[in-house]
């Protein structure tokens, strides 16, 4: 892991009377690294400013920024349009609003396709309906639209769209929140192969830490716009910070029927990082 | 005593039918859950509950009362059985204060003292009384949702029906709110009805669950069969749309 494909150091996010992320450092070499915390917490726009998606007012300042070598701090739009997509690509949140209604699934990832790369239409065509077939839908969605598809659907039409040209760097914001329970495995199963058999490095973003131990190889822990925890997701069972231990023992289960959940306390939380 | 009988119940939106002979009961000061995939049914269940949806066939009790379909809920009725919804996003007004928005199930029922009642019901649940002054795009997702409780609780309801309480929350702050929820019903002793797609938050909760799909009940689970899991076979992944 000598080489990093996301390097951030000394990140700072600013928007008019609120600093939103806080001196941040990560990097992130060939591996899954999940980024937790709360909403608020300034995950997401971590994220963003990896995608060059912060929009104004906000601010993006750092030592240092990058993705596959390229500076991200000095990107010329030009730049940062053969950047997305092939080095790094996003899936979003919510696939009802993140996909184009009035478009067709195969309309839509084509266009990812075009927009990256110059390949004949019968090669397109080829490499749409592998793309789907890899995300484990069937062939016959490629027609419909995103009204007719169920989320769990929805969601695996993204990732279909991130993933067509093959990017270096996959980030995960929240792939999950807008699903059943029961799909939320199989959608982070499917992106945890992906990765492998592409070789692929992948940042998710979530609330829910337990989850994403079990698919991520290293946690990172924000709070209000700071890092408070950084951590191999095997080690979570014995970390110390009390901000990451409520996060991971807050899930409810069968065996916390009739205790109290715990909480965390935020007076105190807010004390120390004020 | 049973405060919730309810025995064939069907409920049918023109073409699709949405609930089909559903029937099962609710002793006091239990929780019991409804569990199933989006669009099974368990939401509209509540609503025929909360007198919402009034266009039913079959026979339901509260209190040991027959309901009957098509008829709005009257007198103590109303006061008695409230309802939280999914979406704190969705289910507070935009444009009124907390304030108002707390003191008008009040007004309407005719209290007294309603500046004070509403500052006592923003203190139980852990929001200051300053938050009476706010609107609601003020507040935080897991702030809205106890304004949502706070809101139901206020009449002292002896029923208190629960849909997705917490799905469209942080998992930490899902905790705050189970915890509040739990600590309320020990302290006014309620019955509540809770409706959820998340099979840990149900093994929490309840005392005992039905699973529904298809708009029917499948089966019921008493405490052991939570304990043992059992919830989460019926709604374990169901097989993908072929490739």
């Amino acid at each position: 892991m000598t080489d990093n494909n996301v390097c951030v150091q000394g990140l700072n996010i600013d928007y008019p009377g609120s600093r939103v992320v806080k001196n941040l450092s990560f990097t992130l070499g060939n591996e899954r690294l999940a980024l937790v915390g709360e909403s608020g917490s300034g995950k997401s726009m971590t994220a963003r400013a990896l995608m060059g998606l912060v929009r104004k007012p906000g601010v993006v300042s750092a030592t240092q920024l990058s993705v596959l070598g390229e500076d991200l701090l000095t990107q010329t739009p030009r730049g940062w349009r053969q950047l997305r997509g092939n080095g790094i690509a996003m899936v979003l949140q919510d696939p009802r609003y993140a996909l184009n209604p009035v478009k067709t699934v195969f309309a839509q990832i084509e266009e990812a396709l075009t927009l990256h790369q110059r390949v004949s239409r019968t090669e397109r065509r080829d490499r749409i309906r592998e793309a789907v077939l890899a995300v484990g839908l069937n062939e016959a969605v490629l027609n419909r639209y995103p009204g007719e598809l169920s989320g769990g659907m929805g969601q695996r039409v993204m990732i279909a769209i991130a993933l067509i040209n093959n990017p270096r760097v996959l980030i995960a914001d929240e792939p999950t929140s807008a699903l059943d329970a029961r799909l939320r495995n199989q959608i982070l199963e499917l992106l945890v192969a992906q990765c492998d058999q592409r070789n692929m490095a992948m940042l998710l973003i979530s609330h829910d830490l337990p989850l994403v131990a079990q698919h991520c190889h290293r946690v990172l822990v924000m709070y209000q716009g700071e890092k408070v925890d950084e951590m191999a997701a095997g080690d979570l069972a014995q970390a110390t910070h009390p901000y990451t231990q409520t996060l991971w023992t807050c899930r409810p289960s069968a065996g916390t029927y009739g205790q109290m959940l715990p909480t965390l306390n935020r007076a105190e939380m807010n004390d120390e990082y004020r | 005593m049973n405060i919730v009988e309810i025995e064939n119940v069907q409920v049918v939106f023109g073409e699709k039918t949405a609930v089909s002979a559903a029937s099962f009961s609710v002793a006091a000061g239990e929780t019991f859950s409804l569990i199933g995939e989006s669009g099974c049914g368990k939401s509209t269940l509540l609503r025929v509950l909360a007198g919402l949806q009034r266009e039913w066939q079959g026979r339901v009790a509260l209190f040991g009362e027959p309901v009957k379909p098509a008829v709005r809920f009257q007198g103590a009725l109303r006061r008695n059985v409230q309802m939280v919804f999914q979406d704190p996003y969705a289910s507070l007004h935009p444009n009124h204060t907390i304030y108002r928005t707390l003191a008008e199930p009040l007004k309407i029922h005719g209290e007294t003292q309603i500046d004070a009642r509403v500052k006592t019901a923003l203190q139980e649940v852990g929001l200051s009384a300053d938050a009476a002054a706010r609107y609601p795009h003020q507040l935080s997702g897991g702030q809205r949702q106890r304004v949502a409780i706070a809101r139901a609780l206020s009449l002292r309801p002896k029923i208190l029906l629960l849909d997705e309480p917490t799905s469209a929350l942080d998992m930490s702050v899902q905790a705050e709110i189970l915890n509040l929820l739990n600590r309320l019903k020990q302290e006014h002793q309620m019955t509540y009805l809770l409706v959820s797609h998340d099979a840990d938050v149900i093994a929490h909760m309840s005392d005992r669950a039905a699973f529904m799909a298809g708009g029917v009940i499948q089966r019921f689970f008493d405490r052991e069969a939570l304990e043992r899991g059992e919830h989460r076979m019926s709604s374990s992944p169901s097989p993908l749309p072929s490739p």
